[in-house]
C-alpha cells in the first residue's frame, strides 16, 4: 500500500468521528435554530425576548399585552401548547421558563409568571373559570407538575412545587409543596429537603 | 390510648414501617413521603378533631413522632381552652 493513504481502519475511525460531530454538534444546533425561528413566527404578535424556542406546535394568540421573557422553551409532544392573551389582558412570562406540551395558558385579565419556572405537560393556568376573573401570580422558580390546574386568583410563592393533578384554589406560600383537591400546602422542608435540626 | 400510641399505630399500619424511634426524623429516615405526610395530616384532623393550618405543616411540628404527639397535645389543649 502507498504511504500517505489512510488504512480502512483509519477511514472508519474518521467517518465515525464525523458522524459523532454531526450528531452531537450540528443536529442539536440546527434543531435549536429551527425552534427559535418557529417561535419568532408563532409569537409574532407578542413582545418577545431573545432566544425563545418552540420545539412543537404552539397555538398562540395575543389581543392584549403579552410579554415573553428571554430564553423560554416550549416543548413539543402529543398535543399543542396554547398561549392566549385576550383583549385588555396582561400576560407576563419571566426569563428561562419552560413549558412542556399541552400546557394551556390563558389570560383574560392578568397572569404573571416569574423566571425559571417549569410547567409540565397538560398544566392549565387560566384567570377565568366561568364564574369570575381574578389575576394569577406565579413567582420565580416554581415547578408545576403534570396536569395541575391553577384556578383564578391564586398566587404561588417562589420556589414552590405544585404536585401532579392538584387543583390549586388558594394561595401557596413560598417554599411549599401544594397537593390535592383542593390543594393544601406544606413546607418543602418537611418532605423534600433536609429537615432543620430546630 | 395516648395520642402518641394512636399515632404510632397509624404510622406502622399505613406506611408499613416498624422499629422507629420517637425522635427519628420521618424525612431523613425515609419513613414517610410527601403523600404519606398528607395522609398523616388528614388522619390527625379526623382522629383528634383539630384543624391544622397550612402554616403549621412544618418540620418543627411534624417531622418525628414525639414532635407530632407534642403538637397534637398542644393543639388539643388550645382548642379546649377556646
Amino acid at each position: 500500500m502507498r504511504p500517505g493513504l489512510p488504512t480502512a481502519a483509519e477511514t472508519a475511525r474518521a467517518v465515525r468521528a464525523g458522524i459523532q460531530v454531526v450528531r452531537t454538534e450540528v443536529l442539536p444546533r440546527a434543531e435549536r435554530a429551527l425552534g427559535v425561528a418557529r417561535a419568532r413566527w408563532l409569537f409574532r404578535s407578542f413582545r418577545l425576548g431573545h432566544g425563545v424556542a418552540a420545539y412543537g406546535t404552539v397555538s398562540a394568540r395575543n389581543d392584549g399585552h403579552a410579554e415573553l421573557g428571554d430564553k423560554l422553551t416550549f416543548l413539543g409532544g402529543m398535543l399543542p401548547t396554547s398561549v392566549a392573551c385576550y383583549e385588555g389582558a396582561r400576560l407576563l412570562v419571566g426569563a428561562e421558563t419552560q413549558f412542556n406540551y399541552g400546557v394551556s395558558l390563558e389570560a383574560w385579565e392578568s397572569v404573571q409568571i416569574g423566571a425559571r419556572c417549569m410547567f409540565a405537560s397538560f398544566v392549565r393556568v387560566s384567570d377565568r373559570d366561568g364564574q369570575r376573573i381574578s389575576p394569577i401570580i406565579i413567582e420565580d422558580d416554581v415547578w408545576v407538575a403534570h396536569g395541575a390546574i391553577l384556578l383564578p386568583g391564586v398566587r404561588i410563592g417562589a420556589r414552590s412545587v405544585v404536585s401532579a393533578g392538584s387543583i390549586v384554589s388558594q394561595d401557596v406560600p413560598p417554599d411549599s409543596l401544594a397537593m390535592g383537591n383542593p390543594a393544601r400546602s406544606m413546607s418543602l422542608d418537611l418532605v423534600a429537603r433536609e429537615a432543620s435540626s430546630a | 390510648m395516648s395520642p402518641r400510641e394512636t399515632l404510632r399505630t397509624f404510622i406502622v399500619d399505613t406506611f408499613f414501617v416498624d422499629d422507629f424511634g420517637d425522635d427519628d426524623s420521618f424525612l431523613r429516615k425515609g419513613l414517610i413521603d410527601s403523600t404519606g405526610m398528607m395522609e398523616l395530616v388528614a388522619f390527625i384532623e379526623t382522629e383528634f378533631h383539630i384543624k391544622l393550618d397550612d402554616k403549621e405543616l412544618v418540620p418543627e411540628n411534624l417531622d418525628s413522632l414525639s414532635r407530632v404527639a407534642a403538637f397534637v397535645t398542644r393543639k388539643q389543649s388550645l382548642s379546649k381552652a377556646s
